[in-house]
């Protein structure tokens, strides 16, 4: 049965969510109600605008957890016994970008090597093929580890899309996933926060309380070793974990060496059966080597632009010339003193293929 | 650039992109923005997350916050700031605000968090990468923070502890100069650690920390390492290597390019097993320690002339783990003191690891100096009227113990009274005496009967109280309210009692009060101890049930009284939590022993007593000894490990471990050893069809015979397997699991190596033949199905998953030598694996050749010997050219024979000119030189080492480690020399003798193993002195029959004849009379002596350990070779007609 908790943060249907419950409990007290009841503190979320209480709340009751208590809350006060099932419905029709359809104006047959992933298509995954085969080993359990490296803004994150892709794509039935990123945090991020953090989106109540005098590298230790205890090793479906963003300054090292010590635990198979994407690990001693597959990817660059456009071309049934490949690549980078952050190069790249190669294509 | 773009958006995105957090409210965004465009925004540019007080706000996304304040000019931003109407109060924010003032902070005014901050903001605004001194700044701050909070917060001197690490540290520059040249004449300088050892609160760690940030703050580097980061020890040496790296690169700026450096090559090639490491079929994986190449890199990096101090703290993590690990760590840090002249490494903690004699200096930390002791008692007393005699008079009756100081300080605080007439009559026991004068003067009875039985438990909380203590405590029955006040007043006790680390508020023991008094009262009173064990069991047993938030603790509490129960092992396994109970292995010490074995089991890695082990049962020894043993074979430490193994013995006198044994014999070199007990157990495990263990042990039996090149054996073993293995891979269920995967192609790679080595010494010895011109072939390469076999384990290699094959190093060498050109797939990780060991554009081809390389490497020695054979020939062969050209040259000159006489060149070809001659030493005198020297040797080695060692090794090769060293290298060389210029009667003899020589200088150029901890490369060296061992002395041997002949081979014989003539079997017809009856007796019975010394050495070496012939057999040997050459020496000698020397000169 699908639940709601397995929505993760970004998720894009998180706003159809955000609309439902919106338009649902418009009214403030029953908001308030509603809040309470999911454990969650209203006063939190007094904007005078619901739709912007609402945007809030969802967010903040993904990032702990509590979305299927919220949306029970929400059918609770409404005394609405099918809200749970029309919201399912909703999200069910949600277009995307791997389910294809006449609005689609990319389309891939193979979701594996799709270049726009994301509600209509929206984001761009540019380049990435070592990435891509990561993804494919650990979904055949080639491999059970992926780190992936890179500079600031070189797209380390963009597994999440690809991944997210797939799931819609229906290429990861019944898998699950647990995903943590640093950027949940506003401000410092440490070992223990990212180890609780994960445990809860596992699912499993550790019973512990930090803040006695323990160090963080021992209490580390201690969650993961609970998490290894209690995880349920009995499932068939593989449950996908995700570590985002351990390259960020504001993630103290105690962060990086629990990513660390999961690798070895789960390349070992202490938690079986799961796959481990870490993103932001800038060096793998030679025994987290052993276990994970190590993908150091570039910053996106002229030639990685010019594969990428040639193999969308390609897929839209285009033969780029050479001219046309050099304008495209200039006109995608920018030639600006300031370079381009990889959101604008992925916007620039959309708008070039949408409104050229697949009109193109169209014959537009 | 526009100041401010115009536009909501724009607005919106240029105020929210200068607050690290914000709540839309923040923004004042209700005058311009409407609700929808609003919602746009937040959904579109910005995310919810925690701030650092954990309120839920929101922030732009990076890549939004990056463009904004990149692209929007200062004055735009300062306007944005100030049109805002709250601000956050964190580090980013501060960072944020910087920036937009332009104001500049230098990056040593930055506490660790601002540093942060302002690192974060470097990524919005510079892109890519991370600025080194921000980073070196922080990294260094977070070592150092926690080390500035301890000195602040007590201080208590140890100021000659102090001075003295500083007199290490210092070490005059005269001494550190003759050190180091002492250090390059004889290799044998080491600079140990100092050491401190000392009670909890004795004052380590502060003089630590004042080392790195006292007085002496930025004179030398530093690095501080402390073992309670349990990373650091489970990484052993590479792990702490890699953070002493990384702190020097974060103070220095100087090195911290050549330290990224390092820190990468470290990373990559040390570790865990790395694909060059060892043989897959071994149970224990070689795991890779730090290159002592990098240590130079390091000490060339380290151009300044400050020193480098080495701190390491809780050294007792580290005395509790097994000793191989500390043994290896001790090692490396010699290694690292030894070859950077500048490092010096303290450590410190409440336990040592290591002995006295592993030390520079022990310094034993007692008791405080009497001023640092006064500093302390009149803080811990401050509000009490006492004169500073009365607090001296403390001082020196407690000898400044620090726990005793604070029970003396609580007596004085709780009573008033002097607690020095108390301390003077106690003869003993000041603690215990202190501790019951304090409960004497608890006020409430309630408390005051509980506070003692109390220490039986662990924690206190008002449950415990009330459940577990009361009624032991003779106050049941309790309430919640009088539970709870009971709890209240221990709180009080400050001196008895302090918060628990778990952070629920619960009471614990102060440590070092309970370590004192806990055996006390369990000895005591043994009725009531059990009684309150037991009650905490069934309490902990509910509450981890029933009470949320308490499961993992109570169940961790539940399993220590168990524990302290000393409960059989099926009970404790019914409640065991892995998790919970980890941290009971730091109190391992109070258990009973049998729950202390129990434990061992659970937890591998912690050092076992030797008076546990003692106290173990026959299975109990095997549990905790068995992973020992591997850790040290692991750790190269094979000679510890055997030594560990025959530790205890079965009731049948057989190993209890065999299957280890065979695998520490293996490593140590002592094959026939391991043969010998490999075939033992595994016929008794046939006895017993014990399917998995015979097939461990086939698989050792055949790992040892191939190093023992009896590849026929170790092939025809391992095609059974191999048949077993096909069939069951030929059922469909259940499918191979990765174990078997593993194993199955352990033996296909093995005999895929075997065929590759079987045919790799062919071809060598085809050349050799060549080279020794005797065409015929006495080696035939065994007919091989290798094209099936190959295809056998790709088909099996590509169908296991890749991770299974990259947690096996060795085996993914092993598939890459053997069937690497056949399968890209497993080249491909191959080269993942491979990774940092092997040049990044290797071909194909080349990175097969490496992987077979080091696959051979561990089996062949043979070829090593062969190759050396073949170049010293080609040497001896151009140097024989040269002469004979010389030759010609001369006698051309001189008239006596037409050069151009091709008959007579041919003669002067076979009997070149004899370079012994050339130097005045005569063939006669060369021979009884060779007899002399062979006949003293051994009786010289052996005296000599008796008189100095009172030792007698075991081979004569093994004299090479004791002080006769030179002596036998010296006499083999010499040997080897006067071998190879020997000139004989024909060619025949030359190359005999030549092959003697070549086999006397390998015997001395590769020693034989050492008896004990032989390294591999050792073992592998030692192949090669045996293997030129026998070269020699059955070239010896042959020459020794063919002292019966008196000349060159006559003309005119038969085949048969000349082959009789040959070996020192001449018709008498072929006589001359010149060697008498006696004299052929002697050497014929001297050659076969040393034939049957030869074949006797390999059966009589697999005799029991008790008696090893070897010295014996090879001291015969030699006596017959000096024999045989001093009495043809001798005889030749007073021989009318000389040899063929004498007769040319004639």
């Amino acid at each position: 049965m699908f639940s709601f908790n397995e929505l993760n943060r970004g998720d894009s249907r998180l706003i159809v969510v955000t609309r439902f419950l919106a338009r649902a409990a418009h009214d403030r007290g029953e908001r308030e109600t509603a809040l309470e009841i999911a454990g969650m503190p209203p006063e939190l979320y007094e904007r005078d605008i619901p739709w912007l209480a609402w945007l809030a709340a969802v967010n903040d009751a993904v990032n702990q957890g509590k979305l299927e208590a919220l949306v029970e809350a929400v059918a609770t006060v409404k005394l609405d016994s099918v809200l749970r099932q029309s919201l399912e419905r909703e999200l069910a029709n949600m277009p995307t970008a791997a389910a294809g359809g006449d609005r689609m104006w990319y389309q891939c047959v193979n979701p594996w090597d799709s270049r726009f992933v994301g509600p209509d298509a929206s984001r761009a995954v540019i380049d990435r093929s070592g990435l891509r085969s990561g993804l494919r080993d650990l979904a055949r359990e080639q491999r059970r580890v992926l780190v992936i490296s890179g500079a600031a803004g070189s797209g380390k994150s963009h597994s999440l899309l690809l991944i997210e892709h797939l799931q819609d794509a229906h290429q990861l039935i019944g898998h699950r996933f647990a995903i943590v990123s640093t950027h949940e945090w506003g401000g410092e991020v440490t070992g223990v926060q990212l180890a609780l953090t994960l445990a809860r989106r596992l699912g499993l109540d550790l019973d512990l309380k930090p803040g006695g005098d323990e160090l963080g590298d021992a209490l580390v230790r201690k969650i993961l070793d609970l998490i290894a205890g209690r995880y349920p090793q009995d499932q068939a479906s593989p449950c996908w974990i995700i570590l985002d963003g351990l390259d960020r300054p504001l993630v103290h090292e105690s962060a990086r060496d629990m990513a660390r010590r999961l690798i070895v635990m789960v390349g070992l198979g202490a938690l079986r059966p799961t796959r481990l994407i870490v993103t932001g690990l800038d060096e793998l001693t030679n025994e987290e080597r052993r276990y994970a597959s190590w993908e150091r990817i570039p910053v996106i660059d002229d030639s990685l632009m010019r594969e990428f456009l040639s193999a969308v071309a390609g897929q839209l049934g285009y033969q780029l010339r050479q001219g046309e490949l050099d304008a495209y690549v200039a006109g995608v980078l920018g030639s600006g003193t300031v370079l381009r952050t990889l959101g604008e190069v992925e916007d620039a790249v959309i708008d070039l293929v949408r409104t050229r190669l697949a009109v193109s294509h169209d014959g537009g | 650039m526009a100041a401010e773009a115009p536009g909501t958006a724009a607005t919106l995105l240029t105020r929210a992109a200068v607050l690290s957090v914000f709540d839309v409210g923040w923004l004042n965004a209700d005058d311009f923005a409407s609700s929808d465009e609003l919602i746009g925004f937040l959904t579109s540019a910005c995310e919810r997350v925690i701030d650092p007080e954990g309120t839920p706000r929101w922030r732009l996304r990076d890549d939004q916050r990056g463009r904004v304040l990149r692209s929007t000019e200062r004055p735009a931003l300062r306007s944005a700031l100030g049109q805002l109407s709250h601000r956050p109060d964190d580090a980013v924010q501060a960072a944020l605000e910087r920036f937009v003032a332009g104001t500049n902070a230098p990056p040593d005014q930055l506490d660790a968090s601002a540093l942060r901050g302002q690192l974060q903001l470097e990524r919005w605004i510079g892109g890519a990468g991370v600025p080194g001194e921000l980073q070196g700044r922080l990294d260094w701050l977070t070592v150092t923070d926690p080390l500035r909070r301890l000195l602040t917060s007590k201080l208590y001197g140890r100021q000659g502890t102090l001075q003295n690490c500083q007199e290490f540290i210092d070490g005059g520059v005269e001494e550190e100069a003759a050190a180091e040249r002492q250090r390059v004449s004889s290799g044998s300088f080491l600079v140990l650690p100092f050491l401190i050892e000392g009670v909890g609160g004795s004052g380590k760690s502060s003089v630590l920390a004042q080392l790195i940030i006292g007085p002496r703050d930025g004179a030398d580097l530093a690095a501080y390492l402390s073992f309670d980061r349990g990373w650091l020890l489970d990484g052993g040496p590479v792990a702490i290597f890699d953070e002493l790296l990384r702190q020097l690169g974060a103070q220095w700026a100087g090195c911290r390019a050549a330290v990224t450096d390092i820190r990468s090559r470290l990373r990559g090639t040390a570790g865990v097993s790395s694909p060059a490491g060892d043989i897959a079929s071994r149970a224990a994986q070689s795991v890779q320690s730090v290159d002592q190449e990098l240590l130079g890199v390091l000490s060339r990096a380290l151009t300044s002339r400050r020193r480098v101090v080495v701190l390491l703290d809780s050294l007792e993590e580290l005395a509790r783990r097994d000793q191989a690990l500390a043994d290896e760590v001790h090692s490396f840090l010699v290694s690292l003191a030894s070859a950077i002249p500048s490092v010096r490494v303290i450590a410190a903690g409440r336990a040592l690891p290591w002995t006295s004699a592993q030390a520079y200096r022990l310094e034993k930390l007692i008791g405080l100096d009497e001023e640092d002791a006064l500093a302390l008692l009149r803080s811990l007393t401050t509000g009490v009227r006492v004169t500073e005699g009365v607090l001296r008079e403390v001082i020196t009756l407690v000898k400044g113990n620090p726990l005793s100081l604070h029970l003396a300080a609580g007596v004085l605080n709780r009573t008033g009274d002097n607690p020095s007439w108390m301390i003077a009559v106690t003869e003993d026991n000041v603690q215990g005496q202190l501790y019951s004068r304090l409960l004497d003067h608890i006020r409430d009875p309630d408390v005051r009967a509980v506070a003692h039985p109390g220490l039986v438990v662990r924690r206190l909380t008002p449950g415990v109280i009330k459940v577990v203590l009361a009624e032991p405590c003779g106050i049941a029955p309790l309430d919640d309210t009088a539970a709870a006040r009971i709890f209240t007043g221990l709180a009080e006790e400050a001196t008895l009692c302090e918060r628990s680390p778990d952070g629920d508020g619960a009471l614990m023991h102060r440590l070092d009060v309970r370590a004192i008094m806990l055996p006390a009262i369990t000895r005591d009173r043994p009725g009531m101890t059990r009684q309150i064990h037991e009650a905490a069991v069934e309490y902990y047993r509910w509450t981890a049930g029933t009470v949320p938030g308490d499961e993992s603790v109570s169940r961790r509490e539940e399993l220590y009284h168990r524990l302290m129960l000393g409960q059989d092992r099926e009970a404790l396994d019914r409640r065991w939590d892995q998790a919970a109970a980890r941290d009971l292995t730091a109190v391992m010490d109070e258990f009973p022993a049998s729950s202390q074995l129990y434990l061992h089991t659970k937890f591998e890695g912690l050092r076992v007593a030797a008076a546990l082990r003692m106290s173990a049962t026959d299975y109990e020894w095997q549990q905790v000894t068995r992973p020992t043993v591997l850790r040290y074979m692991e750790r190269g430490q094979a000679g510890s490990a055997l030594a560990l193994i025959r530790e205890r013995r079965g009731p049948d006198g057989g190993s209890l471990l065999p299957e280890e044994e065979i695998e520490a014999l293996d490593r140590l070199g002592r094959l026939p050893e391991a043969l010998k007990l490999s075939r033992g157990t595994r016929e008794q495990a046939e006895r017993q069809s014990d399917v998995a263990r015979l097939r461990t042990l086939i698989v050792s039996e055949a790992r040892i015979l191939e190093r023992m090149r009896r590849w026929a054996t170790a092939w025809d073993l391992l095609a059974g397997l191999a048949e077993l293995d096909r069939a069951r891979r030929a059922k469909p269920e259940p499918p191979l699991d990765d174990d078997l995967r593993i194993q199955h192609l352990i033996v296909l790679t093995s005999m895929l190596r075997i065929a590759r080595n079987e045919r790799r010494l062919a071809e060598r010895l085809r050349n050799l033949a060549v080279t020794l011109l005797l065409r015929f072939r006495w080696y035939q390469v065994p007919h091989r199905p290798v094209a099936d076999l190959t295809a056998e384990t790709v088909a099996l290699a590509e169908s296991t998953p890749q991770r299974v094959l990259y947690a096996q190093p060795s085996l993914l060498r092993d598939l890459g030598g053997e069937i690497g050109e056949k399968s890209d797939a497993v080249l491909r990780l191959v080269k993942g694996a491979l990774e940092g060991l092997v040049d990044p554009g290797i071909t194909p081809a080349g990175l097969v050749a490496a992987a077979a390389l080091d696959a051979t490497v561990t089996t062949a020695g043979l070829g090593w010997a062969v190759s050396l054979f073949s170049v010293i020939r080609r040497a001896v062969g151009s140097i024989s050219s040269q002469r004979r050209a010389r030759k010609l040259a001369r006698q051309a000159s001189r008239g006596w024979r037409s050069a151009s006489d091709s008959s007579q060149d041919y003669q002067d070809y076979k009997a070149p000119l004899n370079p012994a001659e050339k130097i005045g030493v005569t063939q006669p005198a060369l021979r009884l030189s060779i007899g002399s020297i062979a006949l003293l040797l051994p009786f010289v080695l052996i005296a000599g080492n008796s008189i100095l060692n009172n030792v007698v090794e075991p081979s004569l090769g093994s004299y090479y480690y004791s002080p006769m060293r030179n002596i036998l290298v010296c006499a083999y060389s010499v040997l080897g020399a006067l071998m190879l210029v020997y000139p004989g009667y024909d060619v025949a003899d030359r190359l005999l003798t030549n092959l003697a020589g070549a086999g006397a200088f390998a015997f001395a150029l590769f020693p034989a193993a050492p008896a004990h901890d032989a390294t591999p490369t050792q073992t592998l060296i030692s192949y090669d002195h045996w293997t030129s061992w026998f070269m020699m002395m059955t070239a010896l041997a042959i020459m020794a029959l063919r002292f019966a002949n008196s000349g060159p081979t006559p003309t005119g014989l038969t085949l048969w004849q000349r082959q009789r003539y040959a070996l020192g079997f001449p018709n008498p017809g072929e006589m001359d009379g010149r060697v008498s009856a006696f004299e052929a007796m002697v050497y014929r019975s001297c050659g076969f002596i040393i034939l049957a010394g030869l074949a006797a050495v390999v059966p009589l070496s697999m005799l029991p350990q008790a008696y090893d012939p070897l010295l014996e057999l090879e001291t015969v040997a030699m006596v017959a070779f000096g024999t045989s050459w001093f009495v043809k020496g001798r005889a030749s000698l007073f021989s009318p007609v000389e040899d063929y020397a004498q007769r040319e000169n004639a």
